[in-house]
């Protein structure tokens, strides 16, 4: 049954794919950005799954999945809880692999790579923001913003404290360097978290539900971040269930059950 | 990630819990601070036996009556009185033996001391003037015993240190006049303060002529001129085996013994005496030793509890991480070394802990403990390696852990 499903849904998300060619194009073409990796920025995934446990209780997390995302667009990807968005960020941040199915970063094979290159990846080419923030509760905020650079190998220590200084002022948190998480607003603290992704100068940006933990007024703080990274030119892939937060990027792609429903640009989108 | 940071972040994590990562640390002290103790002392013990042992004089022979090697109708070592006068008499002869150098016949008792209103009761050794030379041992005041007083049985007498302290206090003995069962003798003489021997202590002592000895208390033995030992001593220490074969052949022809192993002497060298007690010594220590290793071990234990409670309460930190880039081997790296840290810590402050029970506690069981810079670095290394060991698990789990899995947790 399942098998017959996405067979469908394949064909359907083909042609959804190649209709999104030209908006990727044009995309690509008004980027203006300086390109801080140096590669072209895409995620592809094709016919992804991902299923969870073993034996009789099986959880179908993902039922065949293709999405194609290029340089410099950014993309929410909605869905209620328990569709999947999740474990997609998962599978597109290389924490997770896929149980079946093939997910290229910028053009390599995600499944080919060891622990040692997914690290690297992870470090260099992707910045995550959670819904949670994950600060570590002990350390000021410079010290958790540094935190990739301290990974990347970057030294001496000074020069990651101006990077993690410089990142905190580019989401106005030049005030709060030396700040413990717990002395900072929810707002600030997701700032702080933002700033850490940016730290490394990723090409792509995962946010889980990046304003699910905040009040309105500071979830549009966040959000104009986004809008700025985007207008660097970054990849932003915001996951989120708030159909007004979704309304934010240039295209929505819309799961259901661990199926891709919808797929098309957002008003802002196509004002564009 | 370099090890200095790595060791930065460690250190930070083990502050942040400073409780716990103190008690565990108290697990890897006590056991240090055990095995400090334990190892100290065995090897003060054996300091102190050994220099013991050979301040009775390293060229030493002792010739005990009775057989080492027990027939059926034999008696024990020391059980017959087989060893006389005139068994002395002959070890002296430079003909006879030439690799023998003094010959002291002994003849023990102990009897009560009397001089004025104090009283003290001491081994009295009945010997002859060869005495302070086989034993190594010196007059430091007045004169030793002499041939003549032996000869005609003088009642003169040579004290030990603390005979002269309980019977005279301050003053000189030598001039003094002593009872010993009555009888007064002239003190003439004050060995050397040479410390107590492992039993015996070799200041509690009076030397007295052999014959004066035999006429007080009688003979201890079948024979009239019996002795209870015979000391003699080589000419050097490369000559103590050939004065030992001497000793031995004069002996057996003169108790007209053919078989050796019908010997109704022992002869012992003062190296066997040394190499029985050391061994001994050092058999006690491994004991100890072993038991306070154990309680280090215990201590590792506690080390991997508490890092695999640390890891189980840190997945959320372990998975952040692994997302912000930290590869595997980092994460082990993190937890080894905290792990590593807490035993070395917990190591060091074993070592102050241990050292200062070496300076304090001879005061209260009045014997010696030996600290040794081997043993100190030891145990340091010990006990950092042992938080690197029992860390080997929980870093590895750590390590293991799915990024996924470890930011979902929290």
């Amino acid at each position: 049954m399942t098998g017959q499903s996405s067979m469908e849904d394949d064909t359907a998300q083909m042609g959804a794919v190649e209709t999104r060619e030209d908006t990727a194009q044009l995309v690509r073409v008004s980027s203006t950005r300086g390109d801080p990796g140096g590669a072209v920025a895409t995620l592809k995934l094709a016919e992804v799954t991902k299923t969870y446990g073993m034996g009789d209780v099986q959880v179908h997390a993902l039922r065949g999945v293709d999405l194609v995302v290029d340089e410099g667009e950014y993309i929410a990807i909605m869905g209620q809880s328990g569709s999947g968005k999740s474990t997609l960020m998962h599978i597109l941040g290389c924490l997770d692999s896929p149980t079946t199915g093939t997910y290229y970063l910028e053009g390599r094979d995600v499944s080919q790579l060891d622990e040692l290159e997914l690290a690297k990846i992870r470090n260099r080419r992707i910045g995550f923001v959670f819904q949670q923030f994950h600060l570590l509760p002990r350390i000021s905020a410079w010290r958790n913003v540094e935190l990739p650079l301290v990974y990347a190998g970057v030294r001496p220590r000074s020069a990651r404290r101006e990077r993690a200084i410089e990142a905190l002022a580019s989401v106005g948190l030049a005030d709060r360097v030396e700040h413990r998480p717990n002395e900072l607003s929810g707002g600030q603290q997701q700032r702080v978290a933002i700033a850490r992704a940016l730290v490394s100068d990723p090409a792509i940006i995962l946010a889980d539900e990046p304003t699910g933990n905040l009040a309105s007024d500071q979830a549009d703080e966040t959000l104009a971040i986004f809008e700025a990274m985007h207008d660097q030119g970054r990849t932003v892939v915001l996951i989120t269930h708030e159909p007004d937060v979704g309304e934010r990027a240039r295209r929505m792609v819309r799961i259901r059950d661990g199926k891709v429903i919808a797929d098309e640009p957002t008003a802002r989108g196509t004002s564009r | 990630m370099n090890w200095a940071e790595t060791a930065r972040s460690a250190w930070e994590s083990l502050i942040e819990r400073r409780g716990r990562s103190a008690l565990t640390m108290l697990g890897i002290l006590i056991g240090i601070t055990a095995v400090i103790l334990t190892v100290g002392l065995g090897e003060g013990a054996q300091a102190k036996v050994s220099s013991a042992i050979s301040a009775l004089g390293s060229n030493l022979l002792t010739i005990t009556p009775g057989s080492s090697t027990t027939g059926l109708v034999r008696g024990g070592l020391g059980s017959a009185s087989d060893l006389t006068l005139s068994d002395a008499q002959a070890l002296s002869s430079k003909l006879d033996a030439p690799d023998i150098a003094k010959v002291a016949p002994v003849a023990q008792s102990s009897a009560t001391l009397t001089a004025g209103s104090n009283n003290w009761t001491a081994p009295i050794t009945g010997t002859t003037p060869a005495y302070t030379a086989v034993r190594d041992r010196q007059v430091v005041d007045g004169t030793n015993l002499t041939n003549a007083d032996v000869s005609q049985g003088n009642n003169v007498a040579v004290v030990g240190s603390e005979v002269a302290e309980e019977l005279f206090g301050f003053t000189p003995p030598v001039g003094q006049t002593m009872d010993i069962s009555g009888v007064p003798f002239n003190v003439i003489g004050e060995l050397n303060t040479a410390g107590s021997s492992g039993a015996s202590n070799e200041d509690d002592i009076v030397l007295i002529p052999i014959t004066t000895e035999e006429n007080l208390f009688g003979t201890s033995g079948p024979y009239p001129d019996s002795v209870s030992d015979i000391y003699i001593s080589a000419t050097s220490s490369s000559t103590i085996s050939a004065a030992y074969q001497e000793a031995d052949d004069l002996l057996l022809q003169l108790h007209g013994i053919t078989t050796p192993a019908d010997a109704d002497f022992t002869i012992t060298p003062q190296t066997t005496l040394l190499s029985t007690a050391t061994s001994v010594s050092k058999a006690l220590t491994t004991l100890l030793a072993g038991i306070a290793a154990i309680a280090l071990l215990v201590g590792g234990i506690g080390v991997m509890n508490i890092m695999l409670v640390s890891v189980t309460e840190r997945v959320g930190e372990i998975g952040l991480r692994k997302a912000l880039g930290a590869t595997p081997g980092l994460i082990l790296r993190q937890f080894l070394l905290e792990a590593g840290v807490l035993g070395l810590v917990g190591g060091l402050a074993g070592v102050v802990l241990g050292v200062l029970g070496a300076v304090v506690l001879p005061h209260l069981i009045s014997d010696p403990i030996t600290i040794s810079p081997v043993a100190v670095i030891g145990s340091v290394v010990v006990a950092a390696g042992i938080g690197l060991i029992f860390g080997v698990y929980p870093a590895s789990r750590a390590a293991r852990l799915s990024p996924i899995d470890a930011l979902r947790s929290e």
